[in-house]
C-alpha cells in the first residue's frame, strides 16, 4: 500500500506538486526478521507468517510517515501542540 | 392512504414526513414499502445485517395510532430509517460488522438512535458496513460483500456502505453513517445520495463503537439535502454522556436551506483539490462548480501551504487509535479479524508514538491554515473522491497514466482534509461517467456551519437534477 502521488508528492514540504511526474518514495524495506522484533517490542504476538503482509503495509506508509515528522520537526512549527480533540471556545450562537 | 408500495419508496424522506403528518400516507404503509423494498434487493446488496421486521410494524402500528389521534411524535414521525450497526439499538445486536462484536447486545440506545426515536422514526433495520469501520470497501468476511445498487459488480466504499447502497436503492428513507476519514462522504458520493459529516463535536458518538476518537463522527445519509438536514436536525447538540460535543446551540437547518448561493464566496485549492483526478470526476465538478457560480456564488482560489501530507497524518492517526482500542481482542482472538482488519491494526502496533504526534500536530498547523482561508471564504468546494466506484474485490485503483495505485490512500485523497481539521463536510451528487456510476462533491465549512453547507447544497440540488435519478434494481 503506497499513500497517493498527491500526497507523498510533498509531504516534507518538499516543491513537488501533484500532477507532475513524482516518483513514489520507495517502500522501506522491513525484513521478516525486523518485523518479528518489532512487534516483540511491541508484545505483539503476531502469529507465524504475518510478517510478510504486515512488512508490506508498513513498508509503503513508514517513507511519508517519516517525512511528515520531518516536516513537523521544522522551527517554524516548533509552537504547534498535538491536537487530540477539538475545543470550540471561540465559537459563539449559531454559525461560526 | 392507500398507494402502492412502488410509489412510496420513491417519495423522498421529507415528503414522506410531511405525508403522514397530512394523514396522506400512514408509517405502517411506509414501513410495509421498505420492508418489501428490502425483501426485494437486498438478496442482491447485502446492505443490511439485520432487518426488523417485527418491531418496525409493531413500532409503524403505533405512529399510525398516535398520529390518527392527532399527536405528532416529531419531524420524523412514522418514517422508515436504518442505522449503520456500529451505533447501539437497545435490544438488538451491534455488530460493528465484525466477529468479535457477532453476540453484543446493547442495553441502552446509542445518543444517536434515541434522538431518532423522539423524533419518530421507525427503525427497519441495522446496516452492514465495513468491519469495524477500517477500510473503505464494504467487503465485509462476516456478513457479506455490500453491492453498489448502480452496478452490482462495482463497490459501494465505506466503511458505512450499507448505508449508502440501502439509501440509494430506496430501501428505507435515510441511514445514519458513521465517519473517521470519509466513510459517510465517500459512500454517498459513489451511491448517488447526500451526506453529512458533522463539525467534531456536533453530534454525540455516545453508544458508537469507536474506530479513531479523535476523529469520529455519525451523521446522516439521506437521497436529497433537505432530507439530510430534517435528519441531522434531529441528532444535533450536545450530549452530557458526550465530553467531546460542544454547547453550541442548534440551528434551524431547514429554515435556510432556500437562501441560496448569491454572493457566496467559494473556495477551491487549484494546486490541491483538481489535480490528480479520473477526467470524468474533474469534469463534473468543475461543472457543479460553473453552475453554482450562475447561481450567484463567486470562486476565490486560495492556497493551503501544508495541505500536501494529510494522507499520511490521517493514515497515522486512523492506524494508532484503532490498534490501541483493539488492543485486547488481536491478541485474544486476531483470528476473529479479517484479514485486511487484522493487517491494518497489527500495522497500528507498530508505528511510533512520535509518528502520531506529530500527524495530531499537523492537524493543529492544517487546521489553522482553512480557519485563516475562511477569512476569505465561505465554503470551500472539491471532489469527494477522485475516482467513480471500482470493482468489488479491487485493492488497487487506476486514477490518471494507467498507474495503480493503492485503494486505501488513494479514496481519502479529499475526504482527509476534513476529518483531521474537525471541519464539517457534506458530499453533494454532481454528475455521473460515461458507465452510468455517480459522482460526488465536497463542500467544507466552517466549525458548525452546516446550515451554510445544507443552504448550498440545497441551491445546487434545485439548479440540477442529479438526486432525482434512481438506480435500477
Amino acid at each position: 500500500m503506497n499513500p497517493s502521488d498527491a500526497d507523498s508528492a510533498a509531504a516534507d514540504g518538499g516543491s513537488n506538486l501533484p500532477g507532475t511526474s513524482v516518483p513514489m518514495r520507495h517502500p522501506s524495506n522491513i525484513t521478516p526478521e525486523v518485523l518479528r522484533t518489532l512487534a516483540d517490542h511491541a508484545d505483539l504476538p503476531l502469529a507465524t507468517g504475518r510478517e510478510k503482509a504486515v512488512a508490506a503495509v508498513l513498508g509503503a506508509w513508514l517513507p511519508d510517515v517519516n517525512a511528515l515528522c520531518r516536516k513537523m520537526s521544522a522551527p517554524e512549527h516548533q509552537e504547534l501542540a498535538p491536537a487530540t480533540t477539538f475545543i470550540h471556545p471561540d465559537i459563539g450562537e449559531g454559525e461560526a | 392512504m392507500g398507494q402502492p408500495g412502488s410509489e412510496l419508496i420513491g417519495l423522498t424522506l421529507a415528503e414522506a414526513a410531511r405525508r403522514v403528518k397530512a394523514k396522506e400516507v400512514s408509517p405502517v404503509e411506509l414501513v410495509e414499502a421498505s420492508l418489501e423494498r428490502i425483501s426485494q434487493v437486498d438478496g442482491r446488496l447485502a446492505a443490511f445485517i439485520r432487518v426488523f421486521e417485527q418491531e418496525a410494524r409493531q413500532v409503524a402500528k403505533a405512529a399510525e395510532m398516535m398520529v390518527l389521534a392527532g399527536h405528532d411524535l416529531g419531524p420524523l414521525h412514522g418514517v422508515p430509517v436504518a442505522l449503520k450497526d456500529n451505533v447501539a439499538v437497545r435490544g438488538f445486536p451491534t455488530t460493528a460488522g465484525s466477529k468479535v462484536l457477532a453476540d453484543w447486545v446493547p442495553q441502552q440506545d446509542a445518543t444517536v438512535a434515541r434522538r431518532l426515536r423522539q423524533a419518530g422514526a421507525v427503525f427497519v433495520g441495522k446496516l452492514n458496513m465495513h468491519e469495524f469501520a477500517w477500510g473503505g470497501t464494504s467487503d465485509n468476511p462476516h456478513y457479506g460483500t455490500v453491492r453498489n445498487p448502480w452496478n452490482l459488480e462495482r463497490f459501494p466504499a465505506g466503511s458505512s456502505g450499507g448505508s449508502g447502497a440501502a439509501v440509494a436503492a430506496r430501501s428505507c428513507y435515510g441511514a445514519i453513517g458513521t465517519d473517521t476519514g470519509g466513510s459517510i462522504r465517500l459512500p454517498s458520493a459513489v451511491n448517488g445520495i447526500v451526506g453529512i459529516r458533522p463539525t467534531y463535536g456536533r453530534v454525540s458518538n455516545h453508544g458508537i463503537v469507536p474506530l479513531a476518537w479523535s476523529m469520529d463522527t455519525a451523521g446522516p445519509m439521506a437521497r436529497t439535502v433537505e432530507d439530510c438536514a430534517l435528519m441531522f436536525e434531529a441528532i444535533a447538540g450536545h450530549d452530557p454522556k458526550d465530553a467531546s460535543t460542544a454547547r453550541v446551540p442548534v440551528s434551524d437547518y431547514l429554515a435556510a436551506l432556500g437562501g441560496g448561493v448569491k454572493g457566496l464566496r467559494i473556495g477551491v485549492v487549484p494546486g490541491y483539490f483538481f489535480h490528480h483526478l479520473q477526467p470524468a470526476v474533474l469534469q463534473a465538478v468543475r461543472q457543479a462548480l460553473d453552475t453554482m457560480v450562475t447561481c450567484g456564488g463567486q470562486l476565490v482560489e486560495v492556497e493551503i501551504e501544508h495541505i500536501h501530507g494529510n494522507i499520511s497524518a490521517q493514515l497515522t492517526i486512523e492506524a494508532a487509535e484503532p490498534s490501541t482500542y483493539h488492543q485486547r481482542w488481536l491478541r485474544q482472538r486476531p483470528d476473529d479479524y479479517g484479514e485486511d482488519v487484522r493487517t491494518l491494526l497489527e500495522v497500528g502496533e507498530l508505528l511510533l508514538a512520535t509518528h502520531y504526534l506529530q500527524a495530531q500536530r499537523y492537524r493543529g498547523l492544517l487546521r489553522g491554515e482553512f480557519m485563516k482561508a475562511f477569512e476569505r471564504v465561505d465554503v470551500f468546494v472539491c471532489p469527494t473522491l477522485p475516482f467513480t466506484a471500482t470493482r468489488i474485490g479491487e485493492m488497487k485503483v487506476v486514477i490518471e497514466n494507467g498507474v495503480e495505485e493503492d485503494m486505501l490512500s488513494a479514496i481519502m485523497q479529499f475526504t482527509g482534509v476534513p476529518s483531521l481539521t474537525g471541519l464539517p463536510s457534506l458530499n453533494v451528487p454532481c454528475g455521473f461517467d460515461a458507465d452510468g456510476l455517480p459522482i460526488g462533491m465536497q463542500l467544507i465549512g466552517r466549525p458548525f456551519s452546516e446550515a451554510t453547507l445544507f443552504r448550498t447544497g440545497a441551491a445546487f440540488q434545485a439548479a440540477t437534477d442529479f438526486h432525482l435519478r434512481a438506480p435500477v434494481l
